[in-house]
């Protein structure tokens, strides 16, 4: 094989692939990146076979074939090759790889490509979102997601396929955060799949400028696809929890708007006098000014007011300041609603004027 | 106590003490500020009994006293508050109360009485301008050793010869980086002093754009001070190697070259040295230098540079995290190498600056062959 790449495209395309390949494998081609030219085409990939990422690079092709060499390695130095500068790339005998760049020649110890895994393509019927969208319903749910590996159904995000819509949902113990995208269900048997955390992160990294993200789910894999990647991921066994469609809470007894901001950053300082241990604080609700507080007995105390916008009800709830901390951070909007029903139920948070993503927080006992 | 101080000035105060108050310390004091206000002026400190700070806050003083509270925690709350006017006030049983916009914050402190005291400067000692000592401390401080064997190598010496300060950091095995600035000797008993590291990165951190700094040193103490700030610091007890056996007449060889070239070529070589001893070797002659590695299960790299001027031969192993290192602290454009054989040290020296200079202690190349028994 003989390739020539401008080092910008060969180090995007490296950089896209890196974070499929596995760091700590039994199996040494797992660690490699896999660079093939065939059929006028040049491709990088990598899988450390529970995700695997796929991209097109741009080059030019003197002769086509393939080989495998360690993704970080090869990453590294690419990294840190002169700029504007041909890179040549040849493989010798022995599976060896030279590069050659400027006045520097790399020669690299590879692995041949017979062994490294088959990656599917993305030929089948499938349905069809836009990265940003996509990426999106991602952003405003994966932060909820359960990190806890003993509860590994919920160490991911899940898609519950709905008739007109697509309700993603991820969540621990203590909250929840929904999102609703378009409709991508394709069979009757298919209600709904969960997608690991790790490919998650991938998923942005890969599309989030792609204009058409085709998704085609299989038997125990999904593969996303657009015109230069493919990323395919293994689906988390196992069926989601789905009673937490119970804890949304049906009606309301008040509803504030107040601005994201101002109660995103007193909760912060709030939080600072909290116990370290749990990060109780109390949230004191009424139409006109809610109050952070919180008490500790070695530390100390905080309060803070933050003005409502409007509002009706009364409610004193206590919530955990990080996971409260945390739902702010990810509502797109400046301004936020939040409804509650008495101190046990639990807290909704949402932006406002976008019924296409809501949170919801468990409410704490307070001892103050 | 009563206080009021603008938001910036407050978190300015606390972010500089708050690195040498104490972390994880048996004494819960010595993790708190010390804020005191008296004879109409505001200062806090923070002490770990190693190292020490003490420094003018601007704000407004409506009553005077004093309380500590802990570092961290103050400071994370000053950090996050709105840009408004932030009042401290203290209330019974050593509570500090901070009012600012909407916000009350009431945090539980200790009293002063049992902070521990720091000396005062009073203006006194040498003095030097704030830039050239980071400086100085920039140029030597990463060579210093980090492993806690020996632990005179971890400071930065500063030798009071006559005319002249020799600022020296070494490991004792790899590398030893040198620069001389203006005479800082106070007494004639006092010939140098080892500056703990710690101290070392806080001094930087504190002084740097400081127009005036002056030094004192006490028995087994030093004293740095400018206007706002006093800093001091126990000093590392015990003698420095005699590191002077490295210095020699003259080189064989010399050659210039330039140092970002060869900066990045070194460490792209570098990426194909063995894990273990990164051994890279340098061939220079007078036309180029040729950087290469070899590792029989990584691969080998090879780059070749050209030489700005130069007159001598030499095929030389080094340790590439070693001549990285000392390649990024490096200040001009160009450098000058001096060496003499492969197992003599390779001297490093910005072109045109006599005042700084490193050694890098040779690798040997080729395995030694077993003796036969």
């Amino acid at each position: 094989m003989e390739l020539a790449f401008e080092k910008d495209e060969l180090l995007y395309s490296l950089q896209m692939v890196q974070g499929a390949a596995s760091g700590r494998n039994t199996l040494p081609i797992l660690a490699n990146v896999l660079i093939r030219a065939h059929d006028g085409n040049i491709e990088c990939a990598a899988t450390d076979l529970e995700v695997g990422i796929r991209v097109k690079v741009v080059g030019t092709i003197k002769e086509e074939g393939a080989v495998t060499v360690s993704a970080k390695k090869l990453t590294d130095i690419v990294r840190e090759l002169p700029d504007n500068k041909p890179i040549d790339f040849v493989t010798t005998q022995n599976h060896r790889i030279e590069i050659t760049c400027g006045d520097g020649i790399y020669k690299m110890i590879g692995l041949s490509d017979e062994d490294f895994p088959d990656l599917p393509t993305a030929d089948g019927e499938g349905v069809t979102i836009d990265g940003e969208t996509l990426c999106s319903v991602i952003h405003k749910t994966s932060f909820a997601a359960c990190t806890e590996e003993f509860r590994y159904q919920l160490n991911g995000l899940f898609f519950n396929l709905l008739e007109d819509r697509t309700e993603v949902v991820a969540m621990d113990t203590h909250y929840l955060a929904l999102a609703h995208g378009p409709h991508l269900k394709t069979s009757e048997e298919v209600n709904g799949f969960i997608v690991p955390l790790r490919a998650v992160r991938e998923i942005m990294r890969t599309f989030a400028n792609s204009d058409e993200v085709k998704i085609i789910l299989l038997k125990n894999q999904i593969l996303f696809s657009d015109e230069n990647s493919m990323l395919m991921t293994r689906l988390v066994e196992g069926e989601y929890d789905m009673r937490y469609q119970s804890l949304i809470p049906e009606t309301y007894d008040g509803r504030v708007i107040v601005s994201r901001d101002a109660i995103s950053s007193a909760t912060r300082r709030v939080s600072l006098l909290s116990n370290p241990k749990n990060f109780a604080i109390s949230l004191e609700i009424d139409p006109e000014v809610i109050k952070i507080s919180t008490e500790t007995p070695e530390l100390g105390e905080a309060h803070e007011t933050v003005a409502v916008e409007s509002g009706t009800g009364n409610v004193r709830i206590g919530l955990d300041a990080q996971r409260l901390s945390e739902i702010f951070s990810h509502i797109e909007s400046e301004s936020l609603v939040l409804e509650f029903a008495g101190e046990f139920t639990f807290l909704t948070i949402k932006p406002l004027g976008d019924d296409g993503h809501v949170c919801f927080i468990a409410p704490m006992r307070l001892r103050y | 106590m009563e206080l009021a101080f603008e938001k910036d000035e407050l978190l300015h105060a606390l972010q500089m003490v708050q690195g040498v108050a104490g972390g994880r310390n048996t004494l819960p004091i010595l993790a708190n500020v010390l804020i005191r206000a008296q004879d109409g002026k505001i200062e806090c400190a923070a002490t770990d009994l190693e190292v020490g700070i003490k420094m003018n806050v601007i704000g407004v003083i409506k009553e005077e006293g004093s309380i500590t509270v802990s570092a961290k925690k103050l400071a994370d709350i000053v950090r996050e508050l709105p840009n408004e006017t932030i009042e401290l006030v203290t209330t019974a049983n050593d509570r500090v109360e901070l009012t600012c916009g909407d916000g009350v914050y009431k945090i539980i402190g200790l009293s002063d009485q049992d902070f521990p005291e720091l000396p005062s400067a009073d203006g006194q000692g040498i003095a030097i301008n704030g830039d050239t000592l980071c400086s100085v401390i920039h140029k030597t401080e990463f060579a210093a050793s980090t492993e806690e064997v020996r632990y005179t190598l971890n400071g930065l010496y500063f030798n009071l010869i006559e005319n002249k300060t020799e600022v020296v950091g070494t490991d004792g095995a790899r590398q030893l980086a040198l620069v001389h600035c203006e005479p800082l000797r106070t007494s004639e008993d006092s010939s140098g002093f080892i500056v703990p590291l710690k101290a070392v990165k806080e001094i930087s951190r504190i002084f740097a754009g400081s127009p005036e700094v002056r030094i004192s040193h006490l028995k087994n103490q030093l004293i740095l001070s400018d206007e706002n700030t006093t800093f001091m610091t126990r000093l590392v007890e015990g003698d420095y190697p005699p590191y002077q056996k490295l210095f020699r007449e003259s080189s064989e060889g010399r050659t210039v070259v330039s140092k970002d070239t060869i900066l990045r070529a070194s460490r792209r070589v570098a990426l194909l040295s063995d894990p273990k001893n990164f051994l890279i070797r340098l061939e220079i002659d007078t036309e180029q230098i040729r950087i290469s590695a070899n590792t029989p299960e990584l691969g080998e790299a090879h780059e070749t540079i050209s030489v700005e001027s130069g007159d001598g031969n030499v095929l030389i192993g080094l340790d590439a995290r070693v001549l990285i290192d000392v390649l990024t602290h490096i200040e001009t454009e160009s450098l000058l190498f001096e060496y003499t054989d492969g197992v003599t040290p390779l001297i490093v020296k910005p072109e045109g600056d006599d005042d700084h200079l490193c050694f890098i202690m040779p690798m040997r190349l080729e395995a030694p062959t077993p003796v036969q028994s």
